[in-house]
Parts: C-alpha cells; sequence; structure tokens
C-alpha cells in the first residue's frame, strides 16, 4: 500500500526579460510560442491542448522523449490580459499522483523591460517529488522563455 | 481601473471528530450530506450545492443575506483517495467579482476511535478583494458544523 504523504511548499522565481509585458505574456497565450518553453530541461512535449482563457482546461503528456509518462491537466482561472495569469494544475504519472498546484504569473513594466514574478503554491503527494527538483524545472522554463522573447525583440 | 494586486497565505486548521474517517469522508462524497454543513450561516438565502465528487469533478454553491451580496463557490476536484485525502481547488466570487483562487487539501487519519483531520489552505488573494485572516475563520465555521453534523448524524445511528 502507499504510504500516502502531503508536503506542502511555496516556490517564488522572480525575472526580468529584455521584452516587453505583452511578448511575455504572448509566451502563454500563443500556442506557438508555448510549445518553446513548457517542458523542463531537455523533457519533450508528446501532446498538448490548447484553451487559454478563464475557465479553459488543457491536458499536456510530456517527458523524456523515450518516456513521456507524465500528464499535466491545467485549468486557468484568472486572466489579466499582459498582467497576470492565476492557474492550477495536477500532475501524474502513469496515472499515480505527484503534485496539484495553483500558479500565479505576473507581469510589470520595467522601462522596456517586463519583471516576471512566479509564485507556485504546491502540495507534493507520496513523496513523488521535491520542491527543490520543481524549482529546478521551472527556473529552466524561465530561462527558455527568456531566451525566446529576447530573441523575438529583434524582429 | 481595478489597482491589480495579489497577495499569497497559507494556512493549516486541525481538528479531531469522534467519527471514523469514512464517515468524515462521506459528509464529503455525497452533495446532500455535505449541504448539511457546508455553507455560509443558517440565515442566508443558499443555492443547491451541486457536486461531482470525483477527480475531475465540479462543484458548485452560492448563498448570501438576503438582498446582499452573493457569495458563489466553484471548486475543481485535483486528487481522491477514499477515507484519506481530498485534493481541490476552488474560486470564490462576490457578485460576480472573482476575490481569490485557492487550492485545498484535507488529510484524514485514523485517530484513536476517531478522526484527525488537518487541512491546509494555500491562497491566492485578487486586488485585495479578501484576507487570510477572515477566510480561516470562516473555514474554521464550516469545520464547527461539520462537528455538530458528525455529532447530530451519530446519535440518528445509535441502536434502540
Amino acid at each position: 500500500m502507499t504510504a500516502r504523504s502531503a508536503q506542502h511548499g511555496t516556490l517564488r522565481l522572480e525575472r526580468r526579460f529584455a521584452a516587453p509585458p505583452a511578448r511575455v505574456f504572448a509566451a502563454w497565450a500563443d500556442p506557438v510560442a508555448r510549445a518553446k518553453w513548457d517542458v523542463p530541461g531537455r523533457w519533450t512535449i508528446a501532446g498538448q491542448t490548447h484553451d487559454f482563457r478563464e475557465g479553459g482546461r488543457e491536458i499536456k503528456r510530456f517527458g523524456p522523449p523515450d518516456d513521456p509518462r507524465f500528464v499535466a491537466d491545467t485549468l486557468y482561472l484568472d486572466i489579466v490580459p499582459q498582467h497576470r495569469i492565476v492557474f492550477s494544475y495536477s500532475m501524474t504519472s502513469r496515472d499515480v499522483p505527484v503534485s496539484v498546484s495553483l500558479t500565479t504569473v505576473e507581469l510589470s513594466p520595467a522601462r522596456k523591460a517586463t519583471r516576471l514574478t512566479l509564485i507556485e503554491q504546491i502540495v507534493l503527494l507520496d513523496g513523488n517529488d521535491t520542491l527543490a527538483n520543481r524549482e529546478e524545472g521551472l527556473a529552466s522554463m524561465l530561462e527558455k522563455i527568456g531566451a525566446m522573447v529576447s530573441a523575438s525583440d529583434s524582429n | 481601473m481595478t489597482k491589480r494586486s495579489t497577495k499569497h497565505a497559507t494556512f493549516t486548521i486541525e481538528r479531531r471528530f469522534a467519527a471514523a474517517p469514512a464517515r468524515v469522508f462521506a459528509a464529503y462524497a455525497d452533495a446532500r450530506t455535505k449541504a448539511r454543513w457546508f455553507g455560509g450561516p443558517d440565515d442566508w438565502e443558499k443555492s443547491n450545492l451541486k457536486l461531482d465528487f470525483r477527480v475531475g469533478g465540479r462543484e458548485s454553491v452560492s448563498g448570501g443575506p438576503t438582498g446582499g451580496t452573493v457569495h458563489r463557490y466553484s471548486a475543481l476536484y485535483q486528487d481522491i483517495v477514499p477515507d484519506q485525502r481530498i485534493v481541490l481547488t476552488y474560486e470564490m466570487y462576490l457578485d460576480e467579482t472573482r476575490i481569490s483562487v485557492s487550492l485545498g487539501t484535507t488529510e484524514l487519519t485514523p485517530d484513536g476511535g476517531g478522526t484527525k483531520l488537518v487541512y491546509t489552505e494555500q491562497s491566492v488573494f485578487l486586488d485585495s478583494h479578501d484576507d487570510a485572516g477572515g477566510r480561516e475563520r470562516g473555514t474554521g465555521a464550516l469545520f464547527d458544523n461539520l462537528a455538530a453534523f458528525l455529532a447530530s448524524s451519530a446519535v440518528d445511528r445509535q441502536p434502540g
């Protein structure tokens, strides 16, 4: 029998991107842009639906290229264009619960750049993940967003 | 224009009930049973509680004082382990304004012949519409209702 546990934590990451808030917001809102960063490190997205609106649900299958065993089930809760995105998502691995998260992304203009604050409130289930691992994953994705939005800045 | 802001907060409430985990869990799992204890004050006008108690299922209920502000709750069930754990996210609205979004974890463990319940809520309060202290007090009142409901339904079950 699985030993049940629930570990609660809050991760906070702040970044400054050399692009206006509208371009950073589009990293979530635009499916083409999102496909470029919405998975950590060298993992790949095996399938992803898009429904970016308040009340919208999305399913993403992802993981190592040879084993996309994870599923993220996202619900968009609060969206203020160019300013704020609040969403929840559960993560499972072959139907085994890994975590449930409530994520807040806030964007504010900083001269010609954008200050991004990501706060993820998370419950890790049954010891199937760690806060350090999740923070590393989020940092990896924000790094990809940074590279993407500054590269498109010259367009 | 609304001043945009967010405030993040976490609180934990721990209670003990003189009822086995299966009975406490059952108080969450059925719409008519949950409506007996989950909602605002007795003198509020309330909608029917709608509940689809399964992972991916939704729940909603609303209510408020007659002629006053309508409080609306809308939840999504994220993880359910029978008799042990319920994880959900929920939105609260005052009339049409979303005031908060929360991640709520309810953990049930056997405690003697009863149950220890630990509820952890991780919340985002939007645009200064609420505060964590008020939410914690309101949630505590729900658990008072749950304790009273479990006590009254225990009396019903006594033989003779």
